[in-house]
């Protein structure tokens, strides 16, 4: 085990180099300069260049590289070109929302998903065909169109919930659990869906296997085989689904925090982009590639915890 | 009771658990819903009441994506700025403008110079104070052309001198016989000495006189700017909260559900096809002013031969279905008349009179000696808008080809203006309640003129509505507004209106700017 956990831990750090590297050439490859931005329309050339002087822009690339990698292993960002905010500082503000939204809207898929899934794989028949139609008809609804469903049902109509908007949990616990409702459910309907198909598929798989029909013949209570033994079985591909999920759900935020009006990363790569703010958009890379390559990781040690064979590859 | 204990002691340990189970979920479904509604919608919009304690603004844009300098924004950030500066002249909910940081403004006999008598005591956030020599430092930075606010000011100033303390003269290049317009708003904002010295400061920290403070600790940029009421501001008391709070929403639908929904008190500007939502739940206070329509810029045929004829310009009236175009626009008023429907002058039954008769446009053009039609060119950016593709569709009934050139800059657009006969703005032209002006400046006096074509019913009507008073302006300025149609200078198509939705239990109705479309903060005020 710990050489699987070294491979992978080398893995990941590749990973966000990698990342790293191709964001930093990506942006430097981009027509205009960071002066430019700084100083707007009205930047003379002279202007300009001594700006990207000042910013190290005219440095050789690879110099400006290290430089870039030397403070951001010390989680320096760097500051935004558009109001010098920090903007390490400013994505920290933000990466809680993001991440709470697509940790709940996994954790609740998962939880719906799994009990919605093996429940249509232990009692089969009409009830088995009914959660597989129904996942189908979920997993076919957009994540907006949900959005928008539930904000006019929950929201407008029956006032329950607030529409929009996302509150600190420090400032008030009980807005924050309502701030994130709604948009946790909207990503949730979908993933749940997802998960139910796959908790259905790998149950019913396990529940065919040998070493589960061993178990019966030696008289192994039913809910311990099924709820201990074939749901371990079964946990390998949905944990692995699980992680996509997140990995998904954390990309695709931008439309859901349109829609909710939710300070997160989403609004700060959309920002970053239309203000051509070059550091703050490799912020935001470098910041959603480690949340993404760290959920990989512990996916990758979860699996192999419960599955020896993949310890073993 | 006795049942269910009776039903606990026969069933098995995997029954009881199915008891547990149930039992567990019901609660914890129950608490939800319960903590759910107990709390509701709330969070988000100011307490609730008349509480003067802080109120909730939605706003569709960013009011400072590029930073705390009020100069680098339009008009349509001007409501959050209102809260952190001073201007020197303030417009106020009718559209009047009246002194802010200047006691008096006089000007010499021939306009072009104005003098300042500026207001004691006004202190900046950086410790500086108000005086001449600040001021000239402010309307010095009008040159650079990244500075929004200027706009047109600019051009108008040839030089600000301030002979002493408390005085400024600001000379013109033309003259400027209404100085306090010029300098309403976000144009006259001015900046203490740290913050026009060094611009780069307002990145970050923002350094006016105004009635609040930027409480940073509570705002999160592109997100939400928290304002703080400063006591020691001069017009602190006429502001009503202590903490107003700005929420970004930049999605239409979100931004009507903020109100509707309770998470903000204020919401705006509302998207046409969101204002209906709104009025479903709360309130919504609207402002029009803005007609969109084709101003005929040459009336001498020097263009085009055919724009010298009245009829022409009138059978274009005609032949424009006002009707069809409003359905491409929820909540827009077809209208015939430059006038706005909340100006004096404004005659409903011009839109009678010029209501959609393609057969009368037929025969004006007929009558003008051009029955087969003619052809007009128009340059456009791109594409043309919708409002030209239907247009051209419905002249092209009557025979009057619309051609679109296609270019690649707008300054093909403005250069276009000297060699065609017609112009469009795709977002209007805002008229506002001063329509009189507007003909003064741009439709008779200004660029909507190029040729210099003379009419005597406008002339005539002008005089009235600039130089007259009570009714007998009010009686020219409907004849200024007709004698615009009759004699074919624009051709109207509707009026559209900027609304803003507000919860009544909480707010009283906020007034907007009828000329700039933002609400004027100062009438953000408790509900009574």
């Amino acid at each position: 085990m710990p050489a699987y956990i070294a491979r992978r831990l080398a893995m990941a750090v590749g990973t966000v180099l990698a990342a790293v590297v191709i964001s930093f050439l990506l942006v430097h490859s981009a027509d205009g300069s960071p002066g430019a931005v700084a100083l707007g329309p009205s930047g003379t050339p002279e202007a300009i260049a001594a700006k990207n002087h000042e910013l190290g822009w005219d440095r050789p690339l690879v110099t400006q590289f290290v430089d870039y990698l030397g403070h951001l292993v010390r989680g320096d960002l760097g500051t935004s070109l558009i109001d010098n905010r920090s903007i390490a500082t400013d994505l920290a503000t933000r990466l809680p929302v993001t991440g709470f939204i697509a940790l709940f809207a996994t954790l609740l898929s998962g939880v719906v998903g799994v009990v919605v899934g093996v429940t249509a794989a232990v009692r089969g028949g009409r009830f088995g065909k009914a959660i597989t139609s129904s996942s189908g008809v979920a997993l076919s609804l957009p994540a907006f169109w949900v959005g928008i469903l539930l904000v006019y049902v929950i929201s407008l109509q029956l006032g329950w919930l607030p529409a929009t908007g996302y509150v600190n949990f420090t400032d008030d616990p009980v807005g924050w659990f309502q701030s994130l409702v709604l948009p946790v459910l909207t990503l949730a309907v979908g993933g749940a869906a997802i998960v139910a198909r796959t908790a259905n598929a790998g149950m019913r798989d396990a529940l065919g296997q040998e070493h589960i029909r061993t178990l019966r013949a030696l008289g192994t209570p039913p809910w311990r085989i099924r709820y201990v033994h074939a749901l371990r079985y079964a946990s390998v591909p949905v944990v692995s689904v699980l992680g996509i999920q997140f990995i998904a759900l954390f990309g695709g935020s931008v439309i859901i925090e349109n829609l909710f009006a939710l300070p997160g990363l989403g609004q700060a790569s959309q920002a970053a982009v239309s203000a051509h703010d070059f550091p703050a958009l490799i912020g935001v890379v470098v910041v959603a590639t480690v949340v993404v390559v760290v959920t990989n990781l512990l996916l990758d040690l979860l699996v192999a915890a419960l599955d020896p064979k993949v310890r073993a590859a | 009771m006795k049942r269910s204990t009776t039903l606990g002691r026969m069933a098995g340990p995997a029954t009881r658990r199915r008891v547990l189970v149930r039992a567990g979920g019901a609660v914890v479904a129950v608490a939800t819903v319960s903590t759910l509604a107990a709390c509701g919608g709330s969070s988000g919009g100011s307490g609730g009441g008349s509480s003067t304690d802080d109120v909730t603004i939605g706003v569709d844009s960013d009011a400072a994506a590029n930073g705390y300098d009020p100069l680098l924004y339009g008009s349509a950030q001007f409501s959050f700025f209102a809260g952190l500066y001073d201007a020197l002249f303030v417009s106020d909910a009718d559209g009047k403008v009246s002194p802010s940081l200047v006691t008096s403004a006089e000007n010499s006999a021939d306009n072009t110079q104005t003098t300042l008598k500026l207001k004691d005591g006004v202190t900046f956030s950086d410790g500086s104070t108000l005086d001449a020599t600040l001021v000239k430092q402010n309307l010095d930075r009008r040159s650079d052309a990244t500075l929004a606010a200027y706009g047109q000011l600019a051009g108008s100033i040839k030089d600000v001198a301030a002979p002493d303390a408390q005085t400024v003269v600001i000379t013109w290049n033309t003259p400027q016989a209404d100085p306090g317009t010029a300098l309403a708003d976000e144009a006259g904002v001015i900046i203490g000495s740290k913050g026009v010295s060094d611009p780069a400061s307002l990145k970050t920290t923002p350094d006016g006189s105004g009635p609040y403070t930027l409480d940073t600790g509570s705002t999160t940029r592109g997100s939400t700017y928290t304002l703080t009421k400063n006591d020691k501001a001069w017009n602190a008391d006429a502001f009503a909260y202590d903490q107003i709070t700005f929420r970004i929403i930049t999605d239409d639908q979100a931004l009507a559900n903020a109100v509707v929904s309770g998470q903000v008190d204020v919401a705006g500007q509302l998207d046409p096809t969101t204002v209906d939502t709104v009025k479903s739940r709360k309130s919504v206070t609207d402002v029009g002013g803005t007609i969109f329509g084709f101003p005929v810029l040459d009336k001498t045929g020097k263009t085009n031969p055919a724009f010298a004829k009245p009829e022409v310009r009138l059978a274009l009236n005609y032949a424009t279905d006002r009707d069809a175009l409003v359905k491409l626009h929820p909540g827009a008023k077809a209208t015939a008349q430059l006038f706005p429907a909340a100006a004096t002058g404004y005659d409903a039954s011009i839109n009678d009179r010029y209501a959609y008769d393609p057969a009368k446009a037929k025969q004006l053009l007929a009558q003008a000696g051009y029955a087969d039609g003619f052809t007009i060119d128009q340059t456009v950016v791109g594409q043309p808008s919708d409002d030209q593709i239907a247009v051209q569709k419905q002249w092209a009934e009557v025979g009057v080809k619309l051609n679109f050139i296609n270019a690649t800059s707008t300054d093909a657009v403005f250069a276009a203006a000297q060699t065609q006969p017609l112009a469009f703005n795709p977002t209007g032209f805002t008229v506002g309640t001063n329509p009189a002006g507007f003909v003064a400046g741009v439709l008779y006096g200004g660029f909507m003129n190029l040729q210099k074509a003379t009419d005597p019913a406008i002339e005539s009507a002008l005089g009235g509505a600039l130089g007259g008073s009570g009714s007998a302006k009010d009686d020219a300025l409907g004849k200024l507004n007709a004698a615009v149609t009759d004699e074919g200078w624009y051709v109207p198509l509707y009026e559209s209106f900027i609304s803003y939705g507000y919860d009544e239990s909480k707010v009283a109705e906020p007034a907007i700017s009828p000329t700039y479309g933002y609400v004027v903060l100062a009438s953000v005020k408790p509900a009574s």
